[in-house]
């Protein structure tokens, strides 16, 4: 019964000759085998032959005068002529795309000219400060060297600074 | 099939290139399919009529990004398709989905046979019967379910064609296809 169910749901891609080979001679031999299907089969093969005619009727416009819709479109397509052609879509000219990619660009060559990734992401926040700064962030605060970081080369010679009076006598 | 060897791609291609008339040409050869398409998706013809026409000035205004990688009417479809969807969810949203008149009553449109003169009065008026019989088991169809099964039946695309044109897999479509004729089939023996 299964079987029958699965071979009917064929049967209208079967009469309309759209199976494989393989496929249509599966359907051949359980039609020549099975009563019931072969009933099916021919209700379905008189419906495709009937519903393809009665609907290309259906569909048929009749009486159809094209002019006063063909003399609309003419004038719709006079002002079409007036904007630019749809060009095919580009990804990649897209100014968004355009943009996105100048910025990483112009970040990339920023970072190989300023010597390191440390050397930029740390003043704009991105990455965090050197151990050294880290530790004694009170040290550091004032230091000019520190909020515009532009000689991080210094941090050796900042850290070397030695600690004030009451530190070194606690120490 | 090699999309190349399409006539209304190498129109496309042409109105790429800048030849209006061109554009004429596929706007003369499709528009009453595309109208006759929309149609049973958003119910009354002038709905339809606006639908196609924004087709067509997408169609040229994007002009510049077609690609032949399949049959004009694939791709031209698809457009369509993702046009009249986006229209049923949009009235199902606001809550006035027009359901799609029999023909001709829509807007108050004198009846129209559309048999051939050959046909019977007798035979005509009974096929209209169906007809509109048919429109209205068609419209009781899933937006989805609809549009393929008008994609496969009518405009006589493959199922990966009709795949193509709705941006899903081709196991999907062959689903669709088959709840859509069942339904229309059941619905059609009942009445």
């Amino acid at each position: 019964m299964a079987r029958c169910h699965r071979m009917q749901e064929q049967l209208t891609a079967w009469i309309d000759g759209e199976l494989s080979p393989r496929r249509a001679e599966r359907v051949r031999t359980h039609l020549a085998t099975c009563p019931c299907c072969a009933v099916e089969a021919e209700s379905l093969r008189a419906a495709v032959a009937w519903q393809r005619d009665a609907l290309t009727r259906v569909v048929a416009v009749e009486p159809f005068n094209a002019t006063p819709l063909r003399v609309q479109v003419q004038r719709m397509l006079a002002d079409v002529d007036a904007l630019p052609v749809e060009r095919e879509w580009r990804w990649w000219l897209t100014p968004a795309v355009l943009a996105s990619a100048a910025v990483a660009v112009g970040f990339s060559l920023l970072l190989w000219v300023a010597g390191g990734p440390e050397t930029v992401l740390v003043p704009l926040g991105v990455e965090s400060p050197p151990p050294a700064v880290s530790r004694q962030p009170d040290l550091f605060r004032d230091y000019t060297l520190i909020q515009h970081l532009d000689a991080l080369e210094n941090f050796d010679t900042v850290e070397a600074v030695p600690l004030d009076d009451d530190q070194a006598q606690r120490g | 099939m090699n999309p190349e060897g399409d006539p209304d791609v190498q129109l496309m291609l042409a109105v790429q290139r800048g030849d209006d008339s061109a554009f004429r040409q596929l706007f003369e050869k499709h528009i009453a399919a595309v109208v006759g398409f929309a149609t049973q998706f958003v119910g009354v013809r002038a709905r339809a009529e606006e639908v196609a026409q924004q087709v067509f000035l997408q169609i040229y205004r994007t002009r510049a990004q077609y690609r032949p990688r399949a049959r004009f009417t694939t791709w031209l479809y698809r457009m369509v398709t993702n046009a009249c969807l986006s229209e049923v969810r949009r009235a199902e949203y606001h809550g006035r989905f027009v359901p799609i008149a029999p023909s001709g009553e829509a807007e108050g449109e004198m009846a129209v046979v559309v048999d051939p003169p050959t046909r019977s009065t007798e035979d005509a008026l009974l096929s209209r019967e169906a007809m509109d019989r048919m429109r209205a088991a068609l419209d009781q169809l899933p937006a989805q379910q609809r549009a393929a099964l008008l994609l496969a039946r009518v405009e006589g695309m493959s199922y990966e064609e009709v795949a193509t044109s709705l941006s899903c897999s081709v196991s999907a479509v062959k689903s669709l296809i088959h709840r859509a004729t069942v339904t229309l089939r059941d619905v059609l023996r009942e009445t």
